[in-house]
């Protein structure tokens, strides 16, 4: 099993199913919260990373390859957050 | 960087390099820009109405959702094993591995056939309010994305199981590889966003 | 015909692709209304009065528009015949290609008749110009597949090309087959009055038409530019001494 942990790729699909788990279990009482929506969020952008770091492969891409697509995801997480939060009362200041 | 993705013949994984067709990538960031438009739309939507999203969400088989994530993240590790094992040469290792791939595939799919009826039959549609807007849209067209997906990696299948993959061809398989894992990346942010976020 | 004259229609064809872009931006978009389109949420007396109010704009942007769609019609031959060359002996998706073409100028040429035949007695039942409305749009929105196979068959030749110069760049065959994917939300239209993939929405509308007219521009500068090319190699063996610009003042 240990052996098993030692191969790097194994590893991060046990992260994306531990984070995925987390993230599932955060909402299991259905409860309605800002921090628990942010980690979801922030749970999303992590997983996210790890697929493009490591399965994408692009961690030993040339920069200009990881830069955009981590870029991305950094980019579409940080809206996310911004219009969970903020979206709300920015909208309804135009009604 | 032609010359990096030129000198394919034996990629070792610390090598600076882009796998697969570099060209793909056009692709495949143009892909995740237009889900990115859909993912911010949505939460730009649910911030008009959050009350009346959050009370819809609750009709989701959330259950079954995180059932799809555990299918595309375990999907994408497979098509990661067929690579390393083409890199590695050994042809059985390659089809085997997408032969689960593909199969988790079709899982992902029956699945989301099985939501989609269970929500049609509790009369939940399309047109019910915003939230399943969304919901149907963004889902529909991800699950197109799985089809396509799938269909390419029946393609790499048939192909590895000729022995066509091995350490020194391995650009179309990492091309399509690529692909696939771009559908769980996606998968990764619509799942949490239609949901669990509230 | 002598090969000289038929590389000159060949250029003037491959021209007709900007000047579709232009002319259907003007007459289209602009003359028809359609920047923003009518929305399919509007109620049938709103829309009846929104053709009153611009009649004459409304009339010459589609009855233009119908002509100048044909400009399609040569610059998809031109494409036909450069992907024939690639494709060699069984020239399958050129065919495709071709027929894609035609059928895309049929579709976007229905669905403007449509609104010229609402537009052509306003005084009509205002549900008589919405159902018009509808079927335009229904039209020109769901049967975009024409156009998407099109894409997908020029990509997919594209991509096959192994000349050291070739027709596209590999990037831009990938594009190809992506614009041709980000039209599938248009079929949401069948079903949405409001919301970003109604026929008036971000997603429906504006991003899918903007990567239709962004993929025909960028294909329309290398076809171009693989006719120039063809141009200057047949002027240069036929006059060797001779130089490019007698072959063009001609």
């Amino acid at each position: 099993m240990l052996a098993y942990l030692r191969d790097p790729l194994h590893r991060t699909w046990l992260l994306l199913v531990t984070a995925t788990a987390i993230a599932f279990l955060l909402r299991e009482d259905n409860v309605i919260g800002d921090i628990a929506a942010a980690v979801t969020i922030v749970i999303a952008w992590l997983k996210g990373r790890l697929v493009i770091l490591d399965f994408m492969e692009l961690r030993h891409a040339p920069p200009l390859y990881r830069r955009i697509f981590e870029g991305w995801a950094i980019l579409v997480s940080t809206l996310l957050l911004a219009l969970y939060w903020e979206g709300p009362v920015f909208f309804a200041s135009f009604k | 960087m032609d010359g990096l993705s030129a000198n394919m013949t034996t990629p070792r994984a610390t090598d600076i390099r882009i796998p697969g067709d570099k060209d793909v990538w056009v692709l495949i960031g143009a892909e995740l820009l237009t889900f990115g438009m859909f993912f911010v739309a949505f939460i730009g939507y649910r911030a008009l109405e959050v009350a009346h999203f959050n009370a819809s969400q609750t009709a989701l088989h959330r259950n079954l959702g995180l059932l799809n994530t555990l299918f595309l993240v375990t999907s994408s590790w497979c098509v990661v094993q067929a690579v390393r094992a083409a890199r590695e040469d050994r042809p059985a290792s390659v089809a085997r591995s997408l032969g689960i791939a593909i199969l988790l595939g079709i899982s992902f799919m029956v699945v989301k056939a099985l939501e989609y009826t269970e929500l049609v039959s509790s009369g939940v549609g399309m047109t019910t309010d915003n939230f399943f807007m969304f919901y149907y849209c963004l889902t529909i067209i991800h699950l197109l994305h799985v089809v396509g997906g799938t269909v390419i990696l029946t393609v790499m299948w048939a192909n590895a199981r000729t022995g066509r993959y091995h350490s020194g061809n391995t650009k179309g398989l990492e091309t399509g590889a690529s692909y696939w894992h771009m559908v769980d990346l996606l998968w990764i942010f619509l799942f949490p966003l239609l949901y669990l976020v509230r | 015909m002598d090969e000289r004259t038929s590389l000159r229609y060949e250029l003037i064809s491959a021209w007709c692709g900007p000047a579709f872009v232009i002319t259907f931006v003007i007459f289209w978009l602009g003359f028809g209304h359609n920047l923003p389109n009518p929305s399919p949420a509007l109620t049938a007396t709103e829309l009846a009065t929104r053709y009153s109010d611009n009649l004459s704009q409304i009339r010459l942007g589609f009855i233009v528009s119908m002509i100048t769609v044909c400009l399609y019609m040569p610059w998809t031959c031109v494409l036909a015949m450069q992907m024939w060359r690639i494709e060699g002996k069984s020239p399958l998706l050129a065919s495709l290609q071709f027929m894609g073409g035609a059928l895309t100028v049929m579709v976007v040429s229905f669905s403007a008749m449509y609104w010229a035949v609402a537009a052509f007695r306003p005084e009509r039942a205002a549900s008589d110009i919405q159902t018009l409305t509808d079927t335009g749009w229904l039209c020109i929105d769901l049967q975009y597949c024409c156009t998407t196979l099109q894409m997908v068959a020029a990509a997919l030749v594209g991509l096959a090309d192994k000349r050291t110069v070739p027709l596209f760049p590999r990037w831009v065959c990938y594009l190809t087959i992506w614009c041709g994917i980000s039209f599938f939300p248009a079929s949401l239209t069948g079903v949405m009055k409001t919301g970003p993939f109604a026929w008036s929405g971000v997603l429906s509308f504006y991003f899918p038409y903007f990567c239709w007219l962004c993929w025909f521009s960028t294909a329309s500068v290398y076809m171009i530019k693989e006719v120039r090319r063809r141009i200057t190699a047949y002027d240069g063996v036929k006059s060797p001494a001779g130089t490019f610009a007698s072959g063009m003042s001609r």
